[in-house]
């Protein structure tokens, strides 16, 4: 079917419409309009402009205006019916006043109120009186009350319809119900004498008067017809008396007229005859459509009827109009215009199949939501006034219906607003296209970031796995290393880690990726359970070649606790992946339990060696008050061991221990360049004391007095001795590191460190080392006998140990700590050291010291035998 | 000195300020209802103000003062329910003022707790003043249970020996109605007392009525004769007592209290339509007629001015919708217009009581014009009476105009009944004695009937109007028309008047009055073909007609004198005995106005028959 072409004019645009509340009422050139808010726009089509705009105390439910055009009535939302004057300028339209382009804003009072009824659902003006249909505990009540009356208003008459108890209709359709309002349509019958006015509908007066009756016919009197959400058409002579029945009794003015068993959306008159217009159009929301036609009185003598013809038109209508002609209904899609026939009596018996051809012809305008009109204007054609679901205001011009046999051909105007439905509608597809494509993209970057980690992940593992193998001196990809320093907070000294996380690899760590630092103490008090602390750094982006700097204390619960092993780890948090509005349920929900992975970075170990301070300018809140012997004895009361010489303590006396690294072994492993054995003294103290400044050195003698955490001075000192019988190819160089203190806790802290430095330069080198050959044939225990330990027995009477050291042993499996107030306690797992020692005489490095009168046999003999040992390094 | 003092002088001043705008409004020749809105509205703001702080004993007095003043000038504005809850708000403050805690919404509880709290203190009168704007609202819900509970927690004091009546609990009342002169009122306690007392007994008088107790509700209404009244409200109670008088079988008391209504209020309509009444029952058509004439012209006059409630609370307020329309229930102004027109001409040609015709004539006119035009009266809800069909009125209206001899007038409003009703005419309406009918389809048949009865009648007025204007042919056409429409209904059982069907009375009436009007129709051309000579035609018509209505004189006579014509002189002579033998048929009066046509209508002259007959009979 061809579209019939029709222009489209643009009016005005406001903002979006309540679809079931948009009404437009034309005045002359004035346009009253609501959009179901609470203003009421008063629209001069002419200047094309908002004149007035009458603001109201509630949203806006029906518009009407009295008879002289003078008053507007306006039912809203709070159930008040306001009734209003209308703005002079226009009632006197053809004379602007108001030519100022501003629009008048106009603040309907309160008390033009002139009903107040909650349940008050539509009204209409007629004959200067107003029908109000309110709708009360399911009885719907026709309210008449003369007009403009008195406050409160004087009531003429009340009629009472039951609504119907369909409660299927009432309740699946409910919404339905109550977006559509019952409509009120006041009909007057065509004749001489009546009165003409264009607000309301015109009958022919023989439909009117088999319609409505003789005596409706009789008075002249206007019929109020109401199609109720239920879909009946009531109706009720205006302006008859209440009547009597057939039999005398008093008989109820309202009658059904017929149902179109869907809402009502329109009511009115088409098909313009000799006498007015022919038929009566009702219209449902659901697209039926009822055509109330005379059947003329046939030749037959036949009674002359009036026929219902319903048919169906594509729904939902959600507003319609009728002209001479045709019907105009709005669907949601598109605005039609229906051809009504004038079916005359000769025709009667082709009716019905003429009726099923009843076509309607899109007009091409869409989401109109409120339709006033038809009118002819000057020049002949007819124009609609619509207004658009998103509050546009068009004049719709319609064709003259001569111009049928032309060659379709679309008006520019006409053009124009095609070319602008296309360019609506491929604005909004491309807006799903874009939606579409922005989560796709999204997708496609969560993969990426995804797979990234992934690279990152493996790159981590790898790292790690290859640790052990790993030379020191190649660099990881990422990387993680940390450097303990003092630093004064508040006048308090406090031992910080400052790690940095370096990202040399040609990756960037994205969002999502956190560096985890934990702080393990190694040494376990009886009241240090759980000391371990975990510190995060999320970050959202490390370039390749940037550097993360963090910093994280050392000291827990306010005390310090060495030596602490620091894990640092990366972590990636896989909710990071996905935008937390773009997750399904489904996938966050698996992302709580498994929602990180985390790759180790490195381990550290910060030591008494890495806390000892160069200088002694720290506060004195850092002090240990509590002694050496005081946590010792503590120690060994909790082991349950009693001394019974405790008492001897001689604290004069300096507490020495010494290790002896063979200096060659030193020299090549921290490639010293120095020759002198001074310079070589002075380099091996200085990769001790600050191992991160290997450069330049700090340390300008070999002898240095440096500060415990805990305040107490210790002496340093590296001296290189010959030892001549030691080694069966001559005379040996050893350096000698001895550490002097009178704290306990310091020399044994500090003899643990250096060991611990020695033993990781030697296992990274293990496989270097060439002398061990020349160590071979010699037992461990001859070695051990040449070398004289001078180490200090220690005033109590209780065994302490030591440290060991063994090269390639599993050090976990071989000895465990103890620690009480900074000192720690190796013990030993003596079988496995004893077989392991011998296994591994000729690499073996010892260190012990040791009175004991603890009970292990085997324990007791072997540190007997180690008592004196040396501990030389080679 | 603290702030409160100096408040209350303030408010109190201003609430003495908008009495005064208001008094002086009520003492004004035009009283403003937009006065008595500002007054409102500005003592509703003061109400406000004063509930802004929390209630305390020295503000007590001015606080319900103002919010009795308020309540009086919200009637008009606001529905009961909202003052009620109003009220009970302040009852709920005036409490909390003295300290007692306030449990329950309920009033009647409430008031309980504010009466046993502050019965005895210096705010009584105020109290009082509350409890009346209590009583009047429940007075308005027509509550009355309640108000003689409220009433009963008043008199507390006394001994409940006698049984509990609202009656004597009002009567008993003793309510301290003093004045204090520095807080103004809108409206003094003891008047308002007044006035709710009489509304009250009244009220009980009408439910009385209701229940058809009226020895019961002539008690009531004497008491309340007895108290001081306004005059609108003595004349109802004189109508009231007058109604009960009047169902109790007493006419002329109930007269005499229409006539002391009448005299105290002189726009006391309903005392004019009572009485009316009452004379029709009484058989007076001239003072029947009278007096709804006065009526009519008194429903005019009001209708003209615009009724103003001057008065701050009147007792069309205090009486609910429903009791008011019972009190003061007058049929709308085209109703009474109607029942002028009709008994009018009902008197006159039923009862040949002599009125001029015209008054009948002009009636009918005004009616015809006022359906035409004025369409607020008739729709008026009146007192229930339901008015007749619009083309009963017309045609009512068309026999009138006959009647007076305006031939032509009678033919137009004929022709709108003959053109509205024409589509409805059906082809043929074979009516079923034994069929049931249920009731819409009896609805529709009867209907149907009344169509084609209406459009006969129309066509018979029309043809007789034609007739009077001497046009013999253009009457027999429309009498011929007139029995085309009229047989078009047929009745199945031939036997339909002596046995019933089970028909309903409405049918068997319509069924008469289809038949007479058949009758009349047949005789009437059968007169027409008499006068134009046509008399195998006449005589044809005639024994027809007579076999529709048999016992109709006239036109026995016309058949005699066709007969005679014809020289069938036996049959004449025989019909002629026969005629005089029977006695006059009763006049069936069931028939509607206006086919009540043929009894006195002596177009022909039949003394010539009856010297011919006489004649004839003496010489055989």
């Amino acid at each position: 079917m061809d579209a019939v072409r029709c222009s489209v004019e643009y009016l005005s645009e406001f903002s979006d419409c309540q679809s079931h509340s948009v009404r437009v009422i034309q005045d002359g050139v004035n346009l009253l309009l609501t959009r179901g808010d609470r203003e009421v726009l008063i629209f001069n089509v002419l200047e094309r402009r908002v004149t007035t705009v009458m603001l109201f105390e509630a949203s806006m439910i029906h518009l009407a205006l009295s008879d002289d055009k003078h008053r507007l009535y306006a039912l809203c939302a709070n159930g008040g019916l306001y009734c209003t004057p209308l703005p002079p300028q226009l009632s006197s339209s053809s004379v602007q006043v108001n030519k100022s382009p501003d629009s008048v804003l106009f603040t309907v009072p309160d008390d033009s109120i002139v009903l107040k009824n909650a349940s008050l659902q539509a009204f209409t003006i007629a004959e200067k009186i107003l029908v109000t249909l309110s709708l009360h505990k399911s009885v719907w009540s026709f309210d008449l009350y003369e007009e403009p009356g008195s406050r409160p208003l004087h009531k003429l008459a009340c009629f009472q319809v039951v609504t119907l108890n369909t409660c299927c209709l009432n309740l699946t359709d409910k919404e339905k119900s109550v977006s559509s309002p019952p409509v009120l349509t006041c009909i007057y019958p065509e004749g001489p004498t009546s009165v003409s006015t264009d607000l309301h509908p015109h009958l022919e007066p023989h439909l009117f008067r088999l319609l409505f009756g003789v005596d409706a016919s009789l008075v002249n009197s206007p019929v109020i017809l109401c199609g109720l959400p239920d879909g009946r058409i009531c109706c009720f002579t205006l302006l008859v008396p209440t009547l009597a029945g057939p039999t005398g009794e008093q008989r109820s003015p309202v009658r059904v007229l017929q149902s179109l068993e869907q809402p009502v959306v329109f009511i009115g008159t088409c098909v313009s005859g000799e006498h007015g217009p022919q038929c009566l159009v009702a219209v449902g929301q659901r697209g039926k459509l009822l055509i109330v036609r005379s059947k003329q009185a046939s030749l037959e003598g036949k009674k002359a009827d009036y026929s219902f013809n319903e048919h169906s038109v594509r729904g939902p209508v959600l507003c319609a109009c009728v002209d001479d002609k045709r019907l105009y209904y709005s669907s949601l899609s598109d605005l039609h215009a229906l051809q009504l026939t004038t079916t005359s009596s000769s025709e009667a018996t082709e009716t019905e199949s003429q009726l099923q051809t009843l076509t309607s012809d899109s007009l091409g305008v869409c989401r109109v939501v409120a339709l006033a009109g038809p009118y002819t204007n000057p020049t002949g054609s007819v124009q609609l006034l619509a207004v658009s679901l998103s509050g546009r205001l068009l004049r719709v011009n319609l064709p003259q219906g001569s111009e049928k046999g032309n060659v379709p051909r679309l008006p520019s105007s006409l053009a124009g607003q095609k070319v602008k439905d296309l360019l609506a509608s491929i604005a909004n597809i491309w807006e799903r296209a874009e939606s579409l494509k922005h989560k796709l993209q999204k997708k496609n970057d969560s993969l990426k970031h995804l797979n990234q980690v992934i690279h990152v992940y493996s790159l981590l593992l790898d790292n790690h796995g290859n640790e052990k193998a790993c030379n020191m001196g190649t660099k990881h990809p990422i990387s993680c290393c940390g450097v303990a320093r003092w630093s004064s907070l508040l006048q308090r000294d406090s031992l910080t880690l400052t790690c940095v996380l370096e990202n040399s690899s040609g990756c960037t760590l994205e969002h999502g990726w956190t560096l985890c630092i934990q702080v393990h103490p190694l040494s376990k008090g009886p009241n240090m359970e759980g000391s371990s602390r975990t510190y995060s750094f999320p970050f959202m982006k490390l370039d390749s070649g940037q550097k993360l700097d963090v910093t994280v204390p050392l000291e827990s619960t306010g005390r310090l606790s060495l030596p602490v092993k620091v894990y640092c780890s990366l972590v990636f948090s896989l909710s990071a992946l996905f935008s937390p509005e773009a997750s399904s349920p489904g996938v966050s929900q698996l992302l709580t339990e498994t929602g990180s992975i985390s790759a180790p970075l490195s381990t550290l170990t910060v030591d008494w060696l890495d806390a000892l301070r160069l200088d002694g300018s720290f506060s004195h809140g850092n002090i240990r008050h509590d002694t050496v012997t005081d946590g010792i004895q503590a120690f060994l009361r909790s082991r349950g061991v009693l001394t019974k010489d405790s008492d001897t303590t001689t604290k004069s006396a300096p507490i020495t221990v010494m290790v002896r690294v063979s200096s060659e072994l030193l020299k090549t492993k921290l490639h010293l360049s120095a020759t002198s054995s001074g310079e070589r003294c002075m380099s091996v103290l200085n990769w001790l004391v600050s191992p991160e400044a290997r450069g330049q050195m700090s340390v300008q003698s070999p002898v240095v007095c440096v500060y415990s955490p805990d305040g107490c001075s210790v002496k340093l000192l590296v001296k290189e001795v010959t030892l001549g019988d030691f080694c069966s190819d001559g005379p040996l160089e050893v350096l000698e590191i001895r550490v002097e203190s009178s704290s306990v806790a310091a020399v044994c802290g500090l003899h643990h460190a250096i060991l611990r430095r020695l033993q990781v330069l030697l296992r990274d080198s293990a496989v270097k080392c060439g002398h061990t050959k020349q160590l071979k044939a010699q037992s461990l225990f001859e070695a051990v006998r040449h070398v004289e330990v001078d180490l200090i027995p220690i005033s109590l009477s209780v065994y302490y140990t030591f440290t060991l050291i063994s090269v390639d042993l599993h050090v976990t499996d071989s000895f465990a700590y103890i620690t009480c107030n900074n000192i720690i306690f190796f013990f030993f797992y003596c079988q496995s050291l004893y077989k392991e020692l011998q296994d591994a005489q000729n690499q073996a490095a010892l260190g012990g010291t040791m009175k004991t009168n603890k009970n292990s046999e085997i324990l007791f003999r072997i540190f007997l035998q180690l008592r004196a040992n040396p501990l030389v390094i080679l | 000195m603290s702030v409160i003092p100096c408040l209350v002088d303030r408010w109190s001043e201003e609430n003495n300020n908008i009495i005064l705008t208001w008094k002086q409004n009520e003492r004004g020749l035009e009283p403003n209802q937009h006065v008595r809105k500002r007054c409102w509205s500005e003592s509703l703001k003061l109400l406000q103000k004063i509930r802004g702080i929390p209630a305390a004993t020295e503000r007590l007095e001015l606080e319900m003062t103002v919010s009795y003043n308020t309540f009086l000038f919200s009637l008009n504005f606001c529905n009961a329910s909202e003052i009620e809850e109003s009220l009970t708000n302040s009852l709920s403050r005036a409490l909390e003022a003295c300290g007692s805690q306030v449990s329950c919404s309920d009033p009647v509880q409430l008031w309980e707790a504010v009466l046993q709290t502050l019965g005895s203190s210096v705010y009584v009168p105020c109290v009082h003043k509350l409890l009346l704007i209590q009583w009047m609202l429940w007075l308005m819900q027509c509550q009355s249970e309640r108000v003689l509970t409220l009433l009963m927690q008043t008199n507390h004091k006394r001994e409940h020996s006698a049984p509990v009546n609202l009656q004597t609990e009002t009567r008993n009342l003793a309510l301290s109605t003093e004045e204090d002169s520095s807080l103004k009122v809108a409206m003094a306690a003891k008047d308002l007392k007044d006035l709710l007392h009489i509304c009250t007994v009244m009220c009980e008088g009408v439910e009385q009525m209701k229940m058809e107790r009226y020895s019961e509700a002539l008690e009531a209404f004497q008491e309340a004769q007895g108290l001081p009244s306004p005059r609108s409200l003595l004349g109802q109670i004189h109508t009231l007592t007058g109604q009960s008088f009047a169902k109790l079988g007493q006419p002329h008391c109930a007269l005499h209290f229409y006539r002391k209504a009448v005299e105290v209020d002189g726009a006391c309509l309903s005392a004019l339509y009572q009485s009316a009444l009452v004379f029709r029952q009484l058989g007076n058509p001239k003072a029947e007629i009278e007096a709804l004439h006065l009526l009519y012209s008194a429903v005019q006059l009001q209708s003209d001015k615009s009724s103003s409630i001057a008065s701050l609370v009147s007792p069309a307020v205090l009486f609910g919708g429903a009791q008011m329309t019972f009190i003061s229930r007058v049929p709308s102004p085209s109703r009474i217009l109607h029942t002028l027109a009709h008994t009018c001409l009902i008197k006159k040609y039923i009862y040949f009581v002599s009125i001029s015709i015209s008054d009948g004539v002009e009636y009918y006119l005004d009616l015809l014009a006022s359906l035409q035009s004025d369409g607020k009266d008739l729709i008026l809800t009146g007192d229930g009476t339901s008015f007749p069909r619009i083309p009963v009125v017309y045609l009512e209206a068309g026999f009138a105009l006959l009647k007076a001899k305006r031939y032509c007038d009678a033919l137009v409003v004929c022709e709108e009944v003959i053109t509205s009703t024409l589509d409805f005419i059906p082809e043929r309406l074979l009516l079923d004695a034994d069929e049931k009918l249920k009731g819409a389809d009896s609805d529709v048949v009867l209907e149907n009937v009344d169509l084609v009865l209406w459009a006969g009648a129309a066509h018979l007025l029309q043809a007789q109007a034609h007739w009077k204007l001497k046009d013999t042919k253009e009457a027999i056409t429309n009498f011929t028309r007139a029995i085309n429409q009229l047989v078009k209904v047929f009745i199945k059982q031939k036997d339909w008047k002596q046995k019933h069907f089970g028909n309903t009375e409405a049918m068997i009436e319509r069924m008469v009055t289809v038949e007479a009007a058949k009758g009349q129709a047949l005789a009437g051309r059968g007169l027409c073909f008499l006068e134009g000579g046509q008399l195998k035609e006449a005589l044809r018509d005639l024994n027809l007609s007579l076999q529709m209505t048999p016992g109709c004189k006239n036109t026995e006579m016309w058949l005699t004198e066709v007969l005679w014509r014809l020289d069938r002189r036996e049959e004449a002579s025989a019909h002629w005995r026969e005629v005089h033998s029977t006695e006059d048929a009763p006049k069936s009066i069931k028939l509607p106005l206006y086919l009540q046509l043929w009894p006195d209508d002596t177009a022909f002259d039949l003394s010539d028959l009856k010297k011919k007959m006489e004649g004839y009979i003496q010489a055989k």
